[in-house]
């Protein structure tokens, strides 16, 4: 019995994985698309590559680190149900209310709020927290300042070329580059997360040794695979519905912008990657994009969309532990 | 008034108060933001002085 429901909440893991790269496609590839770089089945296969792939380029400490958010001795199979249907709600309640949330951050609200509902705030752990609170505000600072600083240099070095349609040629190539790097960003950042919580769960249940939450990298293959497989998985589908969506919304974006606002978020995100820090891939490219625009003017940017974006940084999380502490209490007293 | 100026000041001060919630070994990121964001304040303000010449 026990079994089965392990099995069930990492499958329910695997799905909240395969959701976050249904959403997330969209970052990816729509430079691509728009531009007209890539046909849409080449761009969603392009994303879908490197968001598998990346657990081969970058070390798995955001995993590890997610995977030690609450106490592995209070860990169960109770707790994690709730803290992924306290996400999922969450993600559900603000798509139906038209707000932009993170999926990361909905998850780290969902394991915190259901940890505390069981354990009371000792067993969070607060560096882990604060690390993630912070990264909340720098995430997209930094892609926004590493975006704005970039299409300034750029424009500063391209500003004398006479052969325009050279340097569009040159951008619309470069734009391979720079989505594959985002993807590959978003595929380690974003994976890790789920792979921390199904690692916590193994550890919970004794089904793994805790040893592998302090070494990076010694997770089992089977988890880092189907975590990887799972986002990738999800930008295929994500990336059709982009396909079907694709318009006159996407049809403003330049190559150059595109790529200097998404170098900026995956230079952020293989930061955070490198030093174990979750982080949102959607905040990083909002960075990106938002200091692309303000290189040119303040008006072109579209900054009822950043404030919404502000909304989302402050009730993600608390709102997320909310529903997750519901969650847990009603699973509690049910079992 | 220059908004982007003051975008920038207002990124740079969040950044720097931030600092000091941040955990000690990235706490050098609140510190580089804030300083970034306040280069970026002042030349932003530079340009808008020299357009707003440009149009006098």
């Amino acid at each position: 019995m026990e079994t089965a429901a392990l099995v069930a909440v990492v499958a329910i893991a695997l799905v909240f994985d395969f959701v976050n790269g249904f959403h997330d496609a969209a970052n990816s590839i729509a430079t691509v698309v728009a531009t007209r770089v890539l046909k849409p089945w080449q761009a969603v296969i392009w994303a879908a590559f490197w968001n598998f792939i990346a657990f081969a380029v970058l070390p798995l400490k955001v995993a590890n680190e997610i995977a030690k958010i609450i106490d592995t001795n209070v860990v169960s199979i109770g707790l994690v149900f709730a803290g992924l249907l306290g996400a999922i709600f969450w993600n559900v309640l603000t798509a139906w209310l038209g707000l932009p949330s993170s999926s990361s951050h909905a998850l780290i609200g969902g394991m915190v709020g259901a940890g505390i509902a069981k354990g009371g705030v000792d067993v969070v752990n607060g560096d882990v927290l604060r690390k993630t609170a912070v990264f909340i505000v720098y995430s997209p600072l930094l892609g926004l300042l590493m975006g704005f600083v970039l299409v300034v240099a750029v424009m500063w070095l391209v500003h004398r070329k006479r052969n325009k349609r050279r340097v569009n040629r040159t951008f619309r190539s470069l734009q391979l580059v720079s989505a594959a790097a985002f993807s590959l960003g978003h595929g380690a950042n974003d994976a890790q997360k789920t792979m921390g919580i199904i690692a916590a769960l193994l550890v919970g249940a004794h089904k793994l040794e805790p040893s592998v939450l302090s070494e990076p990298d010694s997770l089992p293959l089977w988890i880092v695979l189907s975590c990887h497989l799972a986002i990738a998985l999800g930008t295929v589908f994500g990336g059709w519905r982009i396909v079907r969506t694709m318009g006159t919304k996407l049809t403003r974006l330049q190559p150059m912008g595109g790529v200097c606002a998404e170098s900026s978020a995956a230079a952020t995100l293989f930061f955070a990657s490198f030093r174990g820090i979750p982080v949102s891939t959607t905040h990083t490219i909002t960075g990106g994009i938002v200091g692309v625009g303000s290189a040119n003017r303040m008006s072109a940017v579209n900054w009822n969309i950043a404030r919404r974006v502000v909304w989302a940084w402050v009730l993600t999380i608390p709102g997320a532990a909310l529903v997750a502490m519901s969650v847990y209490w009603v699973v509690a007293a049910v079992s | 008034m220059d908004r982007r100026a003051v975008f920038f000041l207002c990124s740079a001060f969040v950044c720097f108060l931030l600092s000091f919630v941040t955990p000690a070994e990235l706490r050098w990121v609140g510190y580089v933001l804030a300083a970034g964001y306040a280069l970026l304040a002042g030349a932003s303000y530079l340009d808008f002085l020299s357009r707003q010449r440009g149009r006098g």
